[in-house]
């Protein structure tokens, strides 16, 4: 049983993070369809998160390619022209990379539910939501098919629990707090 | 309570993503539970998207074809909440770089999606003029009680756009009551709208002052100063250390603690190191609300030197836990300290200057003796506790509070 999240950007970092927590813990395996792995380490994603990453392919595509190469023999036409325009190319870019590579990593009968995790994720979403078209979609994850096991893990929303007594912050540099740590 | 209902609209409102976002949206429609048969809240959340027109295009299109029409994949179910009333959470993939008005309108779609016939609701409660108010002049029955609150601090910003101007004046002209949180914005709402200045209210946001944790020991000497937000110039905080650098230079117990996040984070820690005062000032990211109080019971005073405020919740919640507060008149605190300047703190100039902020310093450590927390947090407590906001919010939505006597006002 997989819950799969498609976020492009991190933007909605924490939603993703804490709601991968809540379903890991409750022993359901997760996946991210996103564009790069990186941002998503420094965002605290769960390292248990199986990730389908988007950027190599995109590098691959022909309509990159050409980007590189006019950056090459010059640097005004990428930025004047190029990039305008690829920016406008992006989303179909983006399915077509996903539909050839990442997508056809998952086992999509074991998935149970479709996060769409960001805005920008909003069109391959809807593309998914079309190819899948029994397959339970949703901008925030319905929590209730796991609900029966809520009351054995820990709460949804990953908020610190207060520290215990006798461990109360103080003013006195304590580690991470540190200035220059 | 009465058979009547209420629909709450609100771009702030707690989620997976914002758990501390509208917290005072959450709490003030908790303590009003008791007024309704049943509250439903919708929660518009911005989800911002791509600056490019097509790629924008694309978003909106993909969005409305999940969320509405013959082929909808994505369905809004409303979840209950341990406050007590029924909560939907609306993503609004908005675009960047646009106008309020816009914005305001990507709001109404994404609502549209959700509730294609409008509110059923006899009172209809929406939370910023230009997102939740525009939501309820849009979605209410036309026989439906309207009310808005205010607590934008970028009216200003909101107003000096034409378009959204134009939509805010719709808004306000529909209102059956317009509740400005402070006077200070009240003021501000008057002097653009004059025409409906009959309408305008001062209410605050309810506070849940009562389960505010008091510290054990009252404060004895002001060695542990605490400043809590953003870190951002607008508070203030690069006077805040400024400040604690000339005070601690005779003062060698003085500590202080930053507690937030923003852009300042950065450039006052190089500027802590160039003071030499790495050792006393701790930096601490941003916590959620309920441990905030920790915080304020570890320290000695809450210190905030903010430009402006609409109504400057962390004052009333230093005051709440019995915390002394040094903080300027910078809007909201001069209302919500209205009577307590020398029992609850002290009130200072808004100033770029920090030698007023040392001076407030040690004035209020000379008549620490004299300050009254008991007095001050039973005061706040009869004006922003739930209670209190609950019985005036009843006389504007126009029906029985919880002793049963009618309250109209507006």
């Amino acid at each position: 049983m997989t819950v799969l999240f498609v976020a492009i950007g991190t933007s909605r970092a924490r939603s993703v993070c804490d709601t991968s927590a809540y379903l890991l813990e409750r022993g359901v395996d997760v996946g991210l369809v996103t564009v790069e792995p990186g941002p998503w380490e420094q965002a605290g994603l769960d390292p248990r998160v199986r990730l389908y990453p988007l950027g190599e392919g995109e590098q691959r595509h022909p309509f990159a390619r050409l980007g590189r190469l006019l950056r090459r023999v010059h640097k005004a036409l990428d930025t004047k022209f190029y990039s305008k325009v690829y920016r406008l190319l992006r989303p179909y870019v983006m399915w077509r990379v996903a539909r050839r590579s990442a997508l056809r990593q998952i086992e999509w009968n074991g998935v149970q539910q479709l996060v769409i995790g960001d805005s920008h994720a909003i069109p391959i979403g809807w593309h998914l939501a079309r190819r899948h078209p029994d397959l339970p979609v949703g901008f925030e994850l319905d929590r209730a098919p796991f609900a029966a096991a809520e009351s054995a893990a820990a709460p949804a929303v990953s908020v610190p629990a207060p520290r215990a007594a006798g461990s109360a912050p103080t003013t006195e540099p304590s580690g991470i707090d540190v200035i220059d740590a | 309570m009465t058979k009547t209902t209420l629909a709450v609209t609100t771009p702030w409102h707690p989620t997976v993503q914002r758990p501390f976002a509208g917290s005072f949206v959450q709490t003030t429609t908790a303590a009003v539970t008791g007024l309704f048969e049943r509250i439903d809240l919708y929660g518009t959340e911005d989800w911002t998207g791509p600056a490019d027109p097509v790629a924008a295009r694309a978003v909106r299109k993909a969005y409305a074809a999940m969320t509405a029409g013959p082929a909808k994949r994505v369905q809004f179910r409303p979840r209950w909440t341990d406050e007590g009333y029924w909560a939907t959470d609306i993503p609004v993939p908005v675009t960047p770089r646009r106008d309020y008005a816009d914005w305001a309108q990507s709001h109404e779609s994404a609502l549209r999606a959700v509730l294609p016939n409008g509110f059923t609701a006899d009172v209809v409660h929406g939370h910023v003029g230009i997102y939740g108010g525009w939501l309820a002049l849009r979605f209410a029955r036309p026989d439906a009680r309207i009310v808005v609150t205010e607590h934008a601090s970028f009216l200003g910003k909101i107003l000096r756009q034409p378009r959204s101007r134009a939509m805010y004046a719709q808004v306000i002209e529909r209102a059956d009551a317009f509740i400005a949180v402070s006077q200070v914005l009240r003021d501000q709402l008057a002097a653009e709208f004059p025409a409906h200045a009959a309408k305008l209210h001062v209410a605050p946001n309810a506070v849940d002052i009562a389960s505010m944790p008091v510290r054990p020991e009252p404060v004895k000497a002001l060695n542990r100063w605490l400043y809590v937000g953003n870190m951002a110039v607008t508070k203030g905080v690069p006077e805040v250390v400024e400040a604690f650098a000339i005070a601690a230079e005779d003062e060698p117990e003085l500590r202080l603690t930053l507690l937030g996040a923003g852009n300042q984070v950065e450039p006052l820690r190089a500027r802590v190191r160039e003071l030499g005062l790495q050792d006393r000032v701790v930096f601490h990211d941003a916590v959620p609300p309920q441990r905030v109080f920790e915080f304020m019971h570890a320290h000695d005073l809450l210190v905030h030197a903010s430009k402006s405020e609409t109504f400057g919740m962390t004052t009333v919640e230093a005051v709440g836990s019995g915390m002394p507060v040094l903080v300027t008149r910078c809007g909201g605190p001069q209302e919500t300290l209205a009577g307590l300047d020398g029992v609850a703190g002290r009130l200072i100039d808004v100033s770029d200057d920090p030698t007023v902020i040392v001076d407030g310093y040690r004035a209020l450590a000379e008549q620490i003796d004299r300050l009254d927390a008991h007095r001050a947090r039973a005061d706040l407590l009869a004006r922003y506790g739930s209670a209190a906001v609950a019985a005036r919010l009843a006389g504007i939505y126009g029906v029985e509070d919880s002793t049963g006597k009618a309250k109209e006002e507006a």
